[in-house]
């Protein structure tokens, strides 16, 4: 029985080198893979003696746990970031050339000539264009500001299509995992799909996962809403066709629980859904309503006061809007009015409007004109305007900035509100993106395939191959021995 | 004395050593039959009366044996319906006349009909698991039936236990007992949401809305809704059937958030269509942490056809569903006899039982004495070709002598018949 059995052994240790180099083989392939984890073809021997080989994935959980949380946060982060970015580009490049508070101080300068000039009909004319700049400026900066918010909730449309396709694919490969294990066959490819799959989820959203019997796994988002439990849960959302400063973006469902939006500019959310739903539902409504408390802010300054005592109610002077020429009452957020914001017409030259109104008032009609005999040196209200532009005014404290501030300040503060929560974002993202490169470094440390490794155990192998194959010839050469004798 | 004695002699060693060329013989040429067992010959000694003067030749005697305890190699194969025994034991397979052998030779395949048949065309016997898990017949062959690997179609098996473990933000709000969402109202607030899939008794699969609320400071509600009554998109009110179940769980703050010894440990719940759900809560905790989800399992399956079968050590022979699960079908039936090298041969690597070998007992595998089965290996032939070539040289040369004893009888009976011319 000896030299059969020798022959056997031989033969079972020819295959299972033929084995370990296929594993090699793969591993040598999938080198450059980052989702590829590496395996280990171990020989084992098992209670009845012979050898047999099992394939073993060189896997970190705790590591890849970690891998996944800091890809959630840093693409939170980096979304968050290139929101603020898209914000701020509304109000030009670096010096914020398109702002209002750049534009209103261009105004208020133009304003203080004519004040100086009364007389003068060009001064008239420039303070009037220089006034549609600013409600132009102020229109087109509320469009942007929606279309931003539009931008975002088309993205978070993208983003849970997307999200509900990779559970989809997340359950066909969790069930040949399932199924795999249970009947011992290698699922290393599965599991690496697997693993893959959980990495492109946490882009969108921050998981735990919860492995269950016969490595079958549950998700949760970083909230404890179910995920994948044996299916795939619903990820329900429907896109606005539009946007405007009084619409509300719609919610993003979760196996019926809604989704949460990020908070701060160091961001809490996970995954670039919430950092989105961020943008759209706090950062660009709070911009779009400093807009609307500026526009507000200049249509109450500019308004015109009855000059008799027949106390008629004030009405919008040089701007009105689509709610005029009634003036806003109060420091109340009037939703939109930035986007409505204009010039009067009856002060612009090619609309048939008299640009000297600026100068004596009485747009509403001659009870309003404060100098009804027309004198050309009359500057008190123009004066009043440019004092009125630099004076404290009470502002909404549902705007998050100053309650009471001039309009030009208020507008300064606006900015460095936006540029305060971007660099902060900014200076967040560069942390969160290095650790997130850290703990990738990490991970792949302990999983990525080392080349010198894969070569040497190659050629360690060859030569055991060599070995065994050598041993098959002298047992053959010992039977033809054997042979040779039973003539 | 007598020269015909000699030659006798002679023949009879010539015969004997024909004998165990035959056995050579045979032993080469199943040298890679599964499960043959080699045979080999022992002489003995047969004398005649002598006395002090005389000497009678005699003769020798051949007695054929089975190496049958002596377990052959095992082969690895693919197919996972080759068995091989790891140890004491034999197959029971049947020829199809009913009548019953025992057999080493293990590689099975499936025949038209879906029974495991060997190469020899004997079918493996075992165990039906139809009656619940089957017991042996420890003496006879009663109640063995052939594995049959067809006849498992689909099935489904409804949920009965589950768990769920997960950890309740201790900072949570608490809800007003109007809003809870036990009373199902449009305006109901919960703090935590959760959802597990559960299977009825077709197969179909129901997804349950779990709801934790929490009342008062470390007492919170559980209330489970099935998702189906929901109108699409909205949660509350649920229509149709309504609460399916709630639960209150305490915990005590001064054991880390645990439960607390009085409080309820699980939640029983009637699965619409389906069977009475256990979900066990007993490893719930409360602590200053988000919401989080440690552990969640439900048993039950949906619908599936088979897809392949599995043997395992104990002879278990089990469905494998698409999704994974196996059902056991079937024991394969081990037998061992008290002396197993006196069994009786018979073609098909297969024996039967004789006067010898003692009475037959039965059993499963792993278990009594009785051997593990290997699933994908096949029991290799445990003839040596080097011995047996030895053994064939050897008795080359000795029925060459016992030739030579003749041939010098025959010369001497010669030169005695040529003493008279």
């Amino acid at each position: 029985m000896s030299l059969t059995s020798a022959l056997s052994t031989a033969q079972s240790s020819l295959s299972n080198y033929a084995t370990q180099t296929s594993v090699i083989s793969r591993n040598i392939s999938n080198a450059s893979n980052p989702d590829y984890v590496r395996r280990d073809a171990v020989l084992t021997n098992s209670t009845i003696g012979a050898q047999g080989v099992s394939i073993q994935r060189a896997q970190d959980m705790a590591l890849f746990v970690r891998s996944i949380t800091d890809t959630s946060t840093s693409s939170a982060q980096e979304t968050l970031l290139t929101g603020l970015s898209n914000l701020k580009n509304i109000l030009g490049g670096n010096d914020y050339e398109t702002s209002p508070a750049v534009l209103i101080a261009t105004m208020r300068d133009t304003l203080a000539t004519y004040a100086a000039k009364p007389g003068e009909a060009t001064l008239a004319q420039m303070a009037i264009a220089d006034a549609v700049t600013v409600a132009n400026g102020l229109q087109d900066a509320s469009k942007s500001v929606q279309s931003v918010r539009y931008e975002a909730d088309k993205a978070i449309g993208e983003q849970v299509q997307t999200l509900n396709e990779l559970l989809a694919r997340f359950e066909t490969t969790n069930n040949k995992v399932y199924s795999g294990t249970q009947t011992g066959k290698d699922v290393s490819a599965d599991l690496d799909e697997r693993d893959s799959l959980i990495k492109q989820i946490s882009s969108i959203i921050g998981v735990t996962q919860v492995t269950r019997s016969g490595n079958d796994m549950a998700l949760y988002t970083s909230d404890g809403v179910t995920l994948f439990e044996t299916v795939a849960r619903p990820v329900e959302f429907e896109t606005s066709s539009g946007f405007s400063a009084s619409l509300v973006g719609k919610q993003v469902f979760i196996d019926g629980v809604p989704l949460a939006a990020g908070q701060g500019a160091n961001t809490t959310g996970r995954g670039s859904l919430q950092s989105l739903i961020q943008i759209r539902d706090d950062y660009a409504p709070s911009m779009q309503d400093h807009l609307d408390e500026i526009a507000r802010g200049l249509v109450v300054a500019f308004a015109e006061s009855d000059q008799t005592a027949s106390a008629l109610p004030d009405q919008t002077g040089l701007f009105t809007w689509s709610g005029g020429p009634a003036v806003p009452v109060g420091a109340t957020i009037i939703p939109g009015i930035a986007s409505s914001i204009k010039v009067n017409p009856a002060l612009i030259q090619s609309l048939g409007g008299d640009p000297k109104l600026l100068r004596d008032g009485g747009i509403n009609g001659a009870a309003y004109s404060s100098n009804p005999s027309g004198a050309s040196g009359f500057s008190t209200l123009l004066d009043a305007h440019v004092l009125a532009l630099d004076e404290p005014v009470a502002f909404d404290v549902a705007a998050g900035i100053s309650t009471s501030a001039s309009i030009l300040g208020f507008a300064a503060e606006s900015i460095g509100w936006l540029e305060l929560n971007r660099s902060d974002a900014e200076s967040a993202a560069e942390a969160r993106e290095a650790s997130r490169f850290r703990s990738v470094e990490a991970f792949s440390n302990i999983t990525s395939v080392s080349l010198d490794e894969e070569m040497s155990i190659l050629l360690e192998l060859e030569q055991s191959y060599k070995a065994s194959a050598r041993l098959i010839t002298a047992v053959d050469e010992m039977l033809q021995a054997l042979l040779a004798v039973a003539r | 004395m007598s020269l015909y004695g000699m030659m006798q002699t002679g023949a009879s060693g010539m015969n004997a050593q024909a004998n165990r060329l035959s056995t050579v013989a045979d032993n080469i040429a199943n040298s890679s039959t599964p499960g043959y067992k080699k045979a080999s010959t022992a002489f003995s000694s047969l004398l005649l009366p002598s006395s002090a003067g005389t000497y009678n030749s005699g003769a020798v005697q051949t007695s054929v044996r089975y190496s049958i305890t002596d377990a052959g190699p095992l082969e690895f194969t693919t197919s996972n319906t080759d068995l091989a025994i790891d140890g004491d034991g034999f197959f029971i397979v049947n020829d199809g006349n009913d009548s019953s052998f025992l057999t080493r030779a293990g590689s099975f395949v499936k025949d038209g009909d879906g029974n495991l048949v060997n190469a020899a065309g004997f079918t493996l016997m075992g165990y039906d698991y139809t009656g619940g898990t089957p017991a042996p017949v420890v003496n006879g062959f009663d109640g063995l039936v052939p594995v049959n690997v067809n006849s498992a179609g689909l099935t489904a098996t409804p949920s009965t236990t589950g768990l769920f473990y997960a950890n309740l933000d201790d900072s949570a709000a608490i809800i007003p007992a109007a809003d809870l969402p036990s009373a199902n109202a449009a305006t109901a607030q919960y703090n935590h949401k959760s959802s597990l899939v559960v299977y009825d008794t077709v197969g179909k699969e129901v997804l349950l809305d779990i709801y934790y609320s929490k009342t008062a400071d470390d007492v919170w509600e559980v209330a489970i809704y099935d998702r189906a009554d929901a109108a699409p998109g909205t949660a509350f009110p649920y229509g149709g059937a309504t609460l399916l179940q709630s639960q209150t769980l305490t915990f005590d703050p001064a054991l880390n958030g645990a439960l607390d010894a009085g409080s309820a440990t699980d939640i029983v719940v009637n699965v619409p269509g389906g069977a009475t759900l256990t979900i066990d809560l007993a490893d719930m905790t409360q602590l200053n942490y988000p919401f989080t989800v440690d552990d969640a399992d439900v048993d039950g399956n949906a619908p599936s056809s088979v897809t392949d079968v599995e043997i395992s050590a104990d002879g278990t022979v089990y469905a494998k569903y698409e999704n994974g699960d196996l059902k056991p079908l079937y024991r394969v039936a081990l037998a061992n006899v008290a002396s197993p090298n006196n069994l009786i041969p018979l073609p098909g690597n297969v024996y039967s039982q004789g006067i010898e070998s003692g009475v037959i007992t039965t059993g499963f595998g792993g278990s009594g004495g009785f051997g593990n089965i290997i699933s994908g290996a096949t029991e290799g032939s445990n003839v040596d070709l080097a011995t047996e070539l030895t053994d064939m040289i050897a008795s080359q040369r000795s029925y060459t002598a016992n030739s030579k004893v003749f041939q010098t009888g025959s010369d001497l009976l010669d030169v005695l018949v040529n003493l008279k011319r």
